[in-house]
């Protein structure tokens, strides 16, 4: 071995940075984006193309479309509150807690929390000599984000003192002051002259700067999906001056776009936004091709929906349709977003291409704030108009919150703590566990010796660990070492983690769609509690499933959820007979036969062509044949018979997985 | 869903001089390679501020990326460089090379420890070997035995001449040979 490969091999243990990690440089990169230092010299050339300082500009700007209805063109600015100056407050700033800090800190805060006069969804603000650190509730949404951002550059200016504030850990770039008086007429006569629908605008009543505009857009506008006009926006709010925009055709929002130099913000809008009505002026033909697939070469499927009377390839066009009409916001949402959200590796795809009541779409799923989703339009093509009475046990398991009680956490910050037993209650086999030990860097998972004995058990340690890890992640504790031991010895579970973007019922309904072409019947899809992901298939194979030994028909129950989710099937027969199990723990294929019965279930009458065999062992062959009586065995009635009775212990299924797919799978022992 | 390739990296570049938005192209593409580029020098703690930096600095300088004939990669890697040295937490670990050059360990990825129990071994040495090179010599081999440039793009990641690139490799190899003799053979 040369030298270049000795440091080669020896470097190359370095990790690959976590999805966190990533995240956390694109939020700062975004962050450095928006910084109207970031201009590059020379300036860039003229055209439409958004120059770092128009995409200031451009994401300043804030559009709401408000309801219908609503009294056009509101200008105007809301009342600041009165600063409370103590530690807790009233109103709109209610549940943020205030720590640390001189008084008069303290009362800076909430003068700037006021003067937003809105709820920032923030939960704490942590002051600590000259830094303070903005930390908002759990899932923030992009309008309390900005708010919180623009609250942190307030302070920046009440308090020249402060070498840094952070806002969820992106630090806040300090700001300009600008005059409020000038900056309300510009905004005022810009909105007066702009070509967009206009209904109202807010100026905040903060140094630093923070308008937002709002504007109205029209079903059809939304289904063209056409780039906001950023250039009429950067008109209404100058540059350098904190906005966002919300486009909703309701009182649904659909999406917000928002930023200056507070920072950037972006979302889908409402999680489950309300469709408008379809106007009567849209009165073309729906039609719409859709490609579904896994993120993999191969794995696309397309489906033809014809609204309009032409073949379709659902197996019920006109549910699908009225589904649609019905909730179309939510399967063609605008990609309002689309300057700022470049289409992103993501394990599901889904693309819709024609018409919808005449107006051309063309939507694709992508990693953005707003895009539709392929679970969401594989649900939907399988609408039937018999779809709301599923006859399958499918579902989400409960939590064993009882019996995780009764088991032994010992040690470790009670955070900590708390989340491990709430995954070991989720993952539901707290019985597996004898005990778990926990410090503040380390969860050690305590089973019995004969616990690995169990089928599941490693997939269920893997998956409790995945939660663990995610739980104590949100918890504080991003850095937990998650060990499993058996009696003495240590365990190894898949070095990969789960990445699952789904909830568990998403990833219920999306088994069951993909599972409508299985030639194996399933009796049930269970999703286990946890969103690392980890679903269950109670698959039920025929006489004639086992005999035909289909591993690919098997392997396509293993694939039904998508690859970072942890499947574990069980394979039975009808009566009971258990078949095995097999299925993925993260990145870890196993797979396990159940040993055969001492009586094989009995033959169905359906089977009813001849017996004849040929076994060769090593070099020697027989034949038996139980119909023809050419067998070359000593005692053919005596072999046919043996057959029939045990025929699941001769014929048992391959490994189904691993013999399958030779070479690229482990088998779990 | 636009997809999105390497050789899509140098179009991004271009193209973000008009519509900065591209940029994040750019860093969807090397952030992972740039990561664990530098997490194998200043480890996994200071490679997140020096990684976000790398990026910030490319942006702000991508006007000068020479699109017509130059390749990113090497161009960031660099900057990583510079970014590193400069960085006043990296600094104190990349003057304390030695002691710190070995990566953080995975986070319960026992198995992919298993499996370089071997380099792990000789880590040490490694280590100590790698440390006593001279800085610019120690850049040079690193960005070709782990950064897997080429002499021309580690010349451009450099700003040095291919010939000198050259010189330096020579040099390193020479001494490490020399140090892990043992470990070669």
């Amino acid at each position: 071995m040369n030298v270049d490969d000795l440091a080669r091999k020896h470097l190359a243990a370095t990790p690959s940075p976590t999805a966190e990690q990533r995240a956390t440089a694109r939020a700062r990169l975004l962050a450095a984006m928006d910084d109207p230092d970031g201009t590059p010299e020379p300036a860039p050339r003229g055209g439409i193309a958004l120059t770092a300082v128009g995409i200031v500009a451009a994401a300043a700007a804030l559009v709401v479309l408000m309801p219908r209805g609503t009294p056009a063109r509101q200008v105007g600015e809301k009342t600041p509150k009165p600063g409370s100056g103590g530690v807790v407050h009233s109103g709109p700033v209610a549940a943020m807690r205030v720590t640390g800090g001189t008084a008069h800190q303290r009362t800076l805060v909430a003068r700037a929390a006021h003067l937003m006069g809105e709820d920032g969804g923030i939960r704490e603000v942590r002051i600590h000599r000259n830094t303070i650190t903005i930390t908002s509730r759990p899932r923030p949404t992009s309008r309390q984000t900005w708010l919180a951002q623009v609250m942190g550059q307030e302070l920046r200016v009440l308090d020249s003192t402060l070498r840094e504030v952070t806002v969820n850990g992106t630090p806040v770039r300090t700001a300009a002051r600008v005059d409020l008086a000038t900056l309300r007429q510009k905004v005022h006569t810009a909105a007066a002259r702009s070509a967009l629908t206009v209904t109202g605008t807010h100026v905040y009543p903060v140094g630093v700067g923070a308008v937002s505009v709002t504007a109205r857009m029209s079903v059809r506008q939304i289904l063209e999906d056409r780039p906001l006009p950023y250039a009429q926006l950067r008109a209404i709010v100058p540059t350098g001056v904190n906005g966002l925009i919300t486009v909703a055709p309701n009182r649904t929002v659909v999406g917000r776009l928002g930023g200056g130099p507070g920072g950037r913000v972006d979302d889908a809008g409402d999680p489950a936004p309300a469709s408008p009505p379809i106007p009567t002026d849209l009165g073309g033909p729906t039609r719409l091709t859709v490609d579904l697939s896994e993120g993999q070469p191969g794995t696309t499927q397309r489906k033809i929906l014809d609204c309009a009377g032409g073949s379709s390839t659902v197996t019920d066009p006109q549910a699908v349709c009225a589904a649609l009409d019905r909730n179309w916001l939510r399967y063609l949402p605008p990609n309002l977003a689309a300057r700022l959200c470049l289409g992103l590796a993501q394990p599901l795809e889904v693309t819709i291409t024609g018409t919808f009541h005449g107006t051309p779409v063309e939507r694709s799923s992508m990693s953005c704030p707003a895009s539709p989703s392929e679970p969401d339009w594989a649900a939907l093509l399988a609408t039937t108009s018999t779809t709301a009475s599923p006859a399958r046990a499918d579902g989400v398991a409960p939590a064993a919150t009882a019996a995780a009680a009764a088991l032994p956490v010992v040690g470790g910050p009670d955070r900590l703590a708390r989340a491990v037993r709430a995954a070991v209650a989720a993952i539901g086999a707290p019985q597996m566990l004898v005990g778990v030990q926990v410090s503040a860097r380390q969860v050690e998972l305590r089973a019995p010796r004969g616990a690995a004995s169990a089928v599941d058990f490693l997939w269920r340690m893997t998956v409790l660990r995945d939660e663990i890890h995610r739980r104590a992640s949100r918890t504080g504790f991003s850095r937990i070492n998650v060990l499993l031991f058996v009696g003495a010895k240590q365990e190894q579970l898949s070095p990969d983690w789960s990445d699952n973007l789904l909830t568990p019922h998403a990833l219920v309904r999306l088994a069951r769609t993909r599972l409508a072409g299985s030639h194996i019947d399933v009796r049930g899809v269970t999703a286990l509690p946890v969103r690392v992901g980890a679903v269950r298939l109670d698959a039920v194979e025929t006489a004639q499933q086992v005999l035909a030994d289909d591993g690919p028909d098997r392997i396509n129950l293993a694939t039904v959820v998508p690859h970072t989710v942890s499947v574990d099937v069980r394979l039975r027969m009808a009566d009971g007979t258990s078949l095995g199990e097999f299925g993925r723990a993260s990145s870890l294929f196993f797979d396990r036969s159940a040993a055969p019965p001492d009586v094989s279930p009995a033959l169905p009458d359906t089977l009813t062509g001849p017996t004849r065999l040929t076994v060769r062992i090593g070099a020697a062959t027989a034949v038996i044949d139980c119909g023809s009586g050419q067998s070359t065995v000593t005692n053919p009635v005596a072999a046919c018979a043996d057959l029939d009775t045990h025929w699941l212990t001769y014929f048992a299924p391959q490994d189904g997985i691993a013999c399958a797919m030779p070479g690229s799978l482990v088998t779990a022992k | 869903m636009r997809n999105i390739s390497l050789a899509d990296d140098v179009a991004a570049m271009r193209a973000s001089c008009a519509d900065p938005e591209e940029f994040v192209r750019v860093f969807e593409l090397h952030f992972d390679e740039v990561h664990r580029f530098v997490a194998a020098r200043v480890g996994a703690d200071a490679a997140d501020d020096v990684t976000s930096d790398t990026f910030t600095v490319a942006f702000r300088r991508r006007e000068r990326f020479d699109a017509t004939g130059g390749e990113v990669r090497p161009w960031l890697l660099g900057i990583a460089l510079n970014v590193m040295r400069n960085h006043h937490r990296a600094r104190r670990r990349w003057y304390g090379f030695l002691a710190h050059l070995r990566p953080d360990p995975p986070e319960d990825a026992t198995g992919e420890l298993d499996a370089r129990v071997d380099a792990a071994a000789a880590g040490e040495r490694i280590n100590a070997a790698l440390g006593r090179l001279r800085t610019g010599d120690r850049e040079v081999f690193l960005l070709a035995a782990c950064g897997e440039l080429t002499y021309p793009q580690i010349a451009t990641a450099l700003g040095i001449p291919v010939g000198t690139v050259r010189s330096r490799m020579h040099r390193a190899r020479a001494a490490l040979r020399a140090d892990l003799e043992e470990l070669t053979r």
